[in-house]
C-alpha cells in the first residue's frame, strides 16, 4: 500500500501539513452542509442516510481495515433496533438509554460472533457470519418480544434526557447527526491509532504480523466487536427515528446491502461508506417511486456486478486514484 | 370445524400467527368434544414437510389441521398428497387457505380438503355477478381477501359519502351504525372492537369429477353464523371495548 | 412397539430415511460448491439461484415445450451449465487476478439479479411441478409409506455424488483437476489448457446445482426464493465439512440431512437452526472443519 518516500523530511512534513489543512477544510465544509441540510431536504430521508452511513462505516472498519468480509452484519443492526424498540415501548426508557441498551446488546452478540468466526479466514469467515446471522434471524422470527413477522410498530421517540422532544424532526435530526459524528470520529481515531496500524498489517500479511509478536486473533476480535457495536448503534438510532423495528433489518439481504454500500463508496476509505450509503439509499428511494419499483433487487444486483468488474475501488477510491495521478 | 372427526393432529407454523390459530382451533375442537392428539410446531417457511406428515400419519388422528398459511400450507398439502394421507383415511383441514392457493394446487392434489372461508365467488347471485366483472378484468376468480377488501373499501366510501366527512371518528360511527349488505356479506356489522362480523362457511374442495371448470373448486358444506364464527366480544382483548 | 428415545422405532427409521433424502440435496449442492472452490478458489454465491434456475428450466420446458421430466433431468443442467460457462468466461475470468472475495461479491450480485428477475416474472408464490407418471404412488415399507419419487431422489443423488467422486479421484481428467487445484501455473507449463479447465469446472459445478433443482421440482414448489435460504444452510454444511475433500462434502451433506430430520421429531422448533448449532460446535472443537485441511 505505502510507497517508499524519497523526498526530504522537511518537504514531506510541509506536504503533509498542507494535506492536513485541506482535509480539515473539507471536514468543515461537510459539517456545514450537514448542519444546513435539513432545511433543504426532507429530514427523515437524511436521517435514514446517516443511520445507514454509520452502519456502512462500522462494516467498513472490518472489511476495509482488517480485511474481514462479514456477511452477517444485519444481525447487529437488527439486535440494536429490537432491544432499543423493546426498551422504549415496554419500559418507557428515554431514547439515549434505549440506544445504550440496544448498542450493548449488539456488542454482546458481536463478542459471540467474533469468538466463533475469527477461527476461520477469508471465504469461510463470510460463510460463518452469514450462517450465524441466519440463526439470529430465525430467533427474532420466533421470539415473542419482537412481534415476529409483524415487527414492532409505533415505538415512541420520547424525550432526549427527558427534556428534548424528539417528535420534532429537527431535534431528531441533530441528535442523529451527533450520533453519526461520534461513530465516525471514533472510527477515524481507531484507524489512525497504533491499533489501526496493526490491523492494516494483519490485513496485508497476517503470518508476518504473527511473527512480529502480535496476537492477531485478539486484534481481529476487538475490531469485530467494535464494528458490531457501531452497527448496533446505527440500528438503535434507526429504530428511534422510524419508530419501528422489523425483520427486514435481520435478513441476509440487509447484510448484502451494507456490503454494496461500502463497495460502491470505496472499501477502506473513510468517506466511502457515507457516499455509498447515500448513493444506495438514494437509488432505492428513486426506484420505489418509479415504475421500476419491483426491480430494486435486480438493479442492486447489477450495481454489484458492475462495481466488482469495473470500479472495485468505489466512488471515493476512484476519485482518490484520479487525484493522485493528476494532482501531485 | 367440528365436522369430520374427533381426534385432531395440528401442524402449526411456529410464530405468533400460527400460535393464535392453533389456540382458536384447540378451543373449538375441545368445545365440541374433540381431542387434540398431538401438535407439532414447524419453523416458518420450512421447505420439507415430509417429516411432519409422517408424524401426522403415525399419530392416528382423524383430522390433520394445518395452522399455517401461504406457501407453508400449500407445501403441507402437496406433501400430504405425496404421502397419501387422505387415501389412508385422514381428513385434512386447512385453517387458512385461499382460493388462489387451491387453484394453484389443483383439484387433483387438493380434493377433499376442508377449509373455512368468509366468501366464495359461486355462493350466491350477487357474488357471482361481482366475480364475473372481476373475471373479465383479471382473468381470475377473486378470493375472499379480494372480495373482503372491495366490500370494506366500498363500505368506507359509502360512509364518507353519507356523512360528508373523512374524519375517522365520524366515518367509523357510520360504519358501525349501518349493516353491510353487498356481494360479500348479508347482514354483516362492525363491532365495537372493529371486528366485522359476518357468516363464515365450511367448504370442501371438489373432486376432479365434481369440478366443472378450473375455478369450480369448492362446495359449501355448512354456514357458520357470524356470532359463532368469531371470538365473542366478551373475550375480546381490544382496548376499545368498554367492559 | 420398540421405542428409541421415546419415539416408536418405526417412526424413527422413517425419519432417518427422510433425513437421508434431504441430506442428498445438501450433498449435491455442497459437492458443487466444493468442486468450484477447488479450482477457482471462490465461493459461488449464485449456487442457490442456479439451483432455482434448474427447477424453473424443467418447469418451463414442461409447460412451454412439453418436454417431460426425464429429458429435463438431462437438458436443464446442460442449459444452466452453459449459462455457468458464459458467466465464468465473461465475468469471473475478468476478476480472477484480484482478491477472491470479489468473486463472492460478483456471484452475490448475480444471485440478486437472477432471483429478482424470476420474482418479477413468476411472483413469489411458486408453481407446481407434477411428479413424473412412472414414479407416482409409493410403497408401504411397514415402518413408513415411501413415495417412489423420494426413493428415486435418494438413489440417483447418491449415484451422481459418488460418480463425481470417482471421476475426480480415480480418472485422468480428475487428476488434471486435482493438479490444477494444487498448482495451476505448473499445469499450464505442461501444456494443459488451464483456463478452459476452469471454465468447464465452473460450468460443471453449476450444472450439479441445476440437477439438484430438477430433482427438487416435484417435491418442493418451484419458486424464485427456493434456493436462497437453502444455500445458507449449505454454507453451514460446507463450513462443518470443510471444502478440502469431495468425499467430505458428500458425507457431511448426508449426515446433516439426517441430523435435521431427527430434530424434526425430537424438537421441531429447532429444526431450521440445528445445522447452525452443529456448525458452532464444530468451530469450537475443530475449527478447520471435520475434513478440512486449512486452519
Amino acid at each position: 500500500m505505502s510507497t517508499t518516500q524519497t523526498v526530504k523530511p522537511s518537504v514531506a512534513l510541509e506536504a503533509r501539513q498542507a494535506a492536513d489543512r485541506r482535509r480539515w477544510m473539507l471536514y468543515g465544509v461537510m459539517l456545514a452542509v450537514a448542519l444546513v441540510a435539513p432545511f433543504v431536504a426532507y429530514p427523515v430521508f437524511l436521517m435514514k442516510i446517516l443511520c445507514f452511513a454509520l452502519f456502512a462505516c462500522a462494516f467498513n472498519l472490518l472489511l476495509g481495515y482488517a480485511g474481514l468480509l462479514s456477511f452477517g452484519h444485519a444481525a447487529f443492526l437488527a439486535t440494536g433496533g429490537y432491544y432499543t424498540g423493546y426498551m422504549l415501548s415496554q419500559h418507557s426508557l428515554t431514547p439515549e438509554l434505549g440506544i445504550l441498551v440496544g448498542t450493548a446488546a449488539a456488542t454482546v452478540l458481536g463478542v459471540l460472533f467474533g469468538v466463533l468466526s475469527i477461527r476461520r479466514q477469508g471465504i469461510y469467515f463470510a460463510m460463518i457470519t452469514l450462517a450465524l446471522a441466519q440463526m439470529v434471524f430465525f430467533f427474532y422470527l420466533q421470539a415473542d418480544f419482537t412481534g415476529g413477522e409483524d415487527g414492532m410498530h409505533g415505538i415512541p421517540r420520547g424525550h432526549l434526557f427527558g427534556l428534548i422532544d424528539m417528535t420534532n424532526n429537527l431535534n431528531m435530526y441533530y441528535f442523529v447527526l451527533a450520533v453519526f459524528l461520534f461513530g465516525f470520529l471514533l472510527i477515524q481515531r481507531t484507524i489512525h491509532s497504533p491499533f489501526g496500524q496493526v490491523l492494516k498489517a494483519i490485513r496485508e500479511n497476517e503470518p508476518r504480523a504473527i511473527s512480529l509478536g502480535y496476537n492477531t486473533d485478539a486484534y481481529k476480535l476487538v475490531a469485530f466487536v467494535l464494528s458490531a457495536a457501531l452497527a448496533g448503534l446505527a440500528g438503535s438510532t434507526k429504530t428511534v427515528v422510524f419508530q419501528l423495528a422489523s425483520l427486514t433489518d435481520a435478513h441476509w439481504h440487509m447484510s448484502g446491502e451494507v456490503v454494496l454500500m461500502t463497495l460502491v463508496g470505496g472499501v477502506g476509505t473513510l468517506f466511502g461508506p457515507l457516499i455509498g450509503a447515500a448513493f444506495v439509499i438514494g437509488i432505492e428511494h428513486q426506484l420505489a417511486q418509479s415504475a421500476l419499483g419491483d426491480w430494486v433487487n435486480v438493479v442492486l444486483g447489477v450495481i454489484f456486478v458492475v462495481c466488482v468488474l469495473t470500479f472495485r475501488a468505489g466512488i471515493v477510491g476512484e476519485i482518490q486514484k484520479f487525484m493522485k495521478k493528476n494532482f501531485r | 370445524m367440528a365436522e369430520g372427526g374427533k381426534n385432531w393432529f395440528i401442524l402449526t407454523a411456529d410464530y405468533a400467527f400460527g400460535h393464535a390459530l392453533e389456540g382458536d382451533v384447540r378451543s373449538v375442537v375441545e368445545a365440541n368434544g374433540g381431542r387434540i392428539v398431538n401438535t407439532v410446531r414447524h419453523p416458518l417457511a420450512t421447505n420439507d414437510f415430509s417429516s411432519y406428515m409422517l408424524q401426522a400419519q403415525a399419530s392416528g388422528a382423524q383430522v390433520v389441521g394445518l395452522a399455517n398459511a401461504g406457501a407453508d400450507t400449500v407445501n403441507s398439502i402437496i406433501t400430504a398428497g405425496e404421502f397419501g394421507l387422505t387415501q389412508s383415511g385422514q381428513n385434512i383441514a386447512a385453517l387458512l387457505l385461499f382460493l388462489n392457493d387451491v387453484h394453484a394446487l389443483g383439484v387433483q392434489t387438493a380434493q377433499g380438503i376442508q377449509l373455512t372461508t368468509g366468501w366464495y365467488w359461486d355462493m350466491d347471485e350477487d357474488a357471482r355477478a361481482w366475480s364475473d366483472r372481476f373475471y373479465q378484468r383479471t382473468n381470475a376468480r377473486p378470493s375472499m381477501v379480494q372480495a373482503g377488501i372491495y366490500s370494506s373499501t366500498m363500505h368506507y366510501l359509502k360512509g364518507v359519502q353519507a356523512t360528508g366527512s373523512d374524519k375517522a371518528a365520524d366515518v367509523r360511527k357510520w360504519m358501525m351504525d349501518n349493516q353491510i349488505n353487498d356481494m360479500f356479506a348479508k347482514g354483516g356489522y362492525v363491532r365495537e372492537d372493529g371486528r366485522m362480523v359476518h357468516d363464515m362457511y365450511l367448504a370442501q374442495v371438489k373432486t376432479p369429477a365434481e369440478s366443472k371448470n378450473e375455478w369450480d373448486l369448492y362446495k359449501i358444506i355448512r354456514t357458520i353464523p357470524g356470532d359463532e364464527a368469531f371470538r365473542p366480544l366478551s373475550q375480546s382483548v381490544c382496548p376499545m371495548v368498554k367492559k | 412397539m420398540t421405542m428409541i428415545f421415546g419415539v416408536p422405532a418405526a417412526a424413527f427409521f422413517g425419519q432417518l430415511l427422510l433425513g437421508l433424502i434431504n441430506g442428498a440435496f445438501y450433498a449435491l449442492l455442497s459437492l458443487g460448491l466444493a468442486v468450484i472452490f477447488g479450482l477457482l478458489k471462490i465461493i459461488n454465491f449464485a449456487h442457490g439461484a442456479q439451483y432455482m434456475l434448474g427447477a424453473f428450466a424443467a418447469w418451463l420446458m414442461l409447460n412451454m415445450l412439453g418436454i417431460n421430466y426425464w429429458a429435463a433431468l438431462f437438458l436443464a443442467p446442460l442449459i444452466v451449465g452453459i449459462i455457468g460457462v458464459l458467466i465464468e468466461r465473461f465475468l469471473l475470468r475478468r476478476i480472477a487476478h484480484v482478491d477472491h472475495i470479489y468473486g463472492l461479491l460478483l456471484t452475490f450480485g448475480l444471485a440478486l439479479i437472477i432471483q429478482g428477475v424470476f420474482t418479477n416474472w413468476f411472483g413469489v408464490s411458486g408453481s407446481r411441478y407434477p411428479v413424473p407418471e412412472a414414479l407416482r404412488g409409493g410403497v408401504n415399507l411397514g415402518f413408513m409409506f415411501l413415495p417412489y419419487y423420494r426413493a428415486w431422489v435418494v438413489v440417483i443423488a447418491l449415484l451422481v455424488c459418488f460418480g463425481v467422486w470417482f471421476m475426480i479421484e480415480k480418472t485422468k481428467l480428475g487428476g488434471y483437476l486435482r493438479a490444477g487445484t494444487e498448482n495451476p501455473a505448473l499445469m499450464q507449463a505442461f501444456g494443459i489448457n488451464v483456463p478452459l479447465l476452469v471454465t468447464l469446472t465452473y460450468g460443471f459445478g453449476v450444472a450439479l446445482a441445476a440437477f439438484a433443482g430438477v430433482l427438487a421440482a416435484p417435491i418442493y414448489s418451484v419458486a424464485p426464493g427456493m434456493g436462497a435460504n437453502l444455500l445458507i444452510v449449505v454454507f453451514a454444511v460446507v463450513v462443518i465439512g470443510g471444502m478440502g475433500s469431495i468425499m467430505g462434502a458428500i458425507i457431511t451433506g448426508l449426515a446433516m440431512g439426517i441430523i435435521e430430520g431427527l430434530t424434526k421429531v425430537y424438537y421441531p422448533e429447532a429444526s431450521n437452526t440445528v445445522i447452525f448449532l452443529v456448525m458452532i460446535l464444530v468451530l469450537l472443537l475443530r475449527p478447520s472443519g471435520l475434513f478440512g485441511k486449512e486452519a
